[in-house]
C-alpha cells in the first residue's frame, strides 16, 4: 500500500479540475490506495464554495489541506515531497504550456498530465520521460495513469528536461528579439526615429 | 514623426550598451503571464529587464522575485484619462529607450502596442492569448506589431 502521496496546487483548483478528483475517490473506495495516504495541498487564495461542495459530494473533503501564501522556496520542498504531481491543461488552451511545469521539472518527481491529445502538454509528455500522459476526454485513461504512477511506480529518467529550464527558455527568447532586431543588432546601429 | 522620440542621450550603439527589453503588464501578484515575465527578467542575463505595470504598486506577490537590476514603473492607469495615460506611458518609454517591448494580456496589449508605437520602439510584441480580441487585433495590426505565443522548445 502506498503511503504519503501528495498532490501539490499552487492557487485553488477549478470546478473541471476537482471533477477530475474522482479518479483518486475511485481509487480509494476500491481499496487499492489508503485515504490517509492522499492529500491535496491548496496554497493561498483558499478553495471557492463550490469546490469545496464538490469535494464533499466526492467524499474528498478529509483530503484537502489549506495552507496561507507561501513563498517559492517552501512551494518546491512541498513538491519534492510529493510522489506525484498533478498537471491539468484545459481544452481552450492547448497551445501553453502550464508555468507550474517548470517547476515540477526542477524538482524531478513523476508527472501526471491530463491533456487533450493535440496539444502543448501532450507534445512535451511525448518528448520528456517524466510520467503519463492522460486524454482529457478518456476518463479511463486517467484513472489508468494514475494506478500506474502510484502502484507501479515507474522510474523516469527525465531525459530532455534541460530544455526547459529558465535559462534555455531566456536563451531561446533572446534568439527570437535577436531574429526580429536583425539589422540593427547585427551592425551595432541604433534606430533613430524621425525628427521631422 | 513621433510625438515621443528616443532621448538621444539613450541612443548609444546597442553593441556597447546590450539589448534593453521592456516588458509592459498589469501587476505582478500572481498569474501565468505574470511568472513568464518575471521569470524571463530573471534570467535575460544579456539584456537589460525592464517591466511597466499598468496599476497600483504591489506588496509581495511575483515582484518579491525580481533581481536587483531589473527595472519596475509602476503607472497607475484608468480607462477614464486614458489618452492621458498612453500619453504617459509613451514618456516613460522615451526615458527607458527599449529596444523591444513585449506586452501581456488585454490592457497592456492595448495601451502597449499605442504607447510603443508613439514612442516610435523598434521592435513591438504582444502575446497571443486564449481568446484574441477584434479590438486588440486590429489595433495591432495598424501598429504593425506581431504576437508571440510563449517561446517553446
Amino acid at each position: 500500500m502506498l503511503r504519503s502521496t501528495t498532490l501539490a496546487s499552487w492557487r485553488h483548483r477549478s470546478a473541471p479540475q476537482i471533477n477530475r478528483q474522482r479518479h483518486l475517490a475511485a481509487l480509494i473506495a476500491e481499496g487499492r490506495l489508503a485515504p490517509n495516504a492522499v492529500a491535496i495541498h491548496v496554497f493561498g487564495g483558499g478553495v471557492q464554495t463550490d469546490d469545496e461542495r464538490r469535494m464533499d459530494d466526492l467524499g474528498l473533503s478529509g483530503l484537502l489541506v489549506k495552507h496561507d501564501p507561501v513563498n517559492h522556496a517552501t512551494i518546491l520542498r512541498y513538491l519534492r515531497g510529493a510522489d506525484l504531481l498533478y498537471l491539468p491543461s484545459g481544452r481552450d488552451v492547448r497551445y501553453a504550456l502550464p508555468f507550474k511545469l517548470f517547476d515540477y521539472l526542477s524538482v524531478h518527481v513523476p508527472i501526471l498530465a491530463v491533456a487533450p491529445k493535440d496539444s502543448a502538454v501532450a507534445d512535451f509528455m511525448q518528448e520528456v520521460d517524466c510520467g503519463e500522459i492522460a486524454d482529457i476526454d478518456d476518463p479511463e485513461a486517467v484513472r489508468d495513469a494514475l494506478s500506474s504512477l502510484l502502484l507501479v511506480r515507474k522510474q523516469y529518467t527525465f531525459r530532455g528536461a534541460e530544455r526547459y529550464t529558465w535559462d534555455a527558455i531566456a536563451l531561446r527568447y533572446m534568439g527570437i528579439l535577436d531574429k526580429d532586431l536583425v539589422c540593427t543588432a547585427r551592425t551595432g546601429d541604433v534606430f533613430i526615429p524621425d525628427k521631422a | 514623426m513621433y510625438l515621443y522620440p528616443i532621448k538621444p542621450e539613450r541612443a548609444e550603439p546597442r553593441a556597447e550598451r546590450g539589448l534593453r527589453v521592456c516588458y509592459i503588464i498589469g501587476h505582478l501578484r500572481f498569474g501565468g503571464a505574470e511568472r513568464q515575465v518575471v521569470n524571463l527578467a530573471r534570467h535575460m542575463t544579456r539584456a537589460k529587464s525592464y517591466i511597466v505595470c499598468l496599476g497600483q504598486p504591489d506588496r509581495g506577490g511575483l515582484s518579491g522575485l525580481l533581481p536587483a537590476d531589473v527595472e519596475v514603473v509602476w503607472i497607475g492607469l484608468r480607462a477614464r484619462y486614458a489618452p492621458y495615460h498612453i500619453g504617459k506611458l509613451a514618456h516613460r518609454l522615451r526615458d527607458i529607450a527599449p529596444d523591444v517591448v513585449h506586452t501581456h494580456m488585454f490592457w497592456p496589449n492595448v495601451y502597449g502596442v499605442l504607447a510603443a508605437t508613439l514612442a516610435a520602439v523598434p521592435a513591438r510584441h504582444r502575446d497571443l492569448r486564449a481568446r484574441q480580441e477584434p479590438m486588440e487585433d486590429a489595433l495591432a495590426l495598424l501598429c504593425r506589431t506581431p504576437h508571440r505565443v510563449a517561446p517553446r522548445a
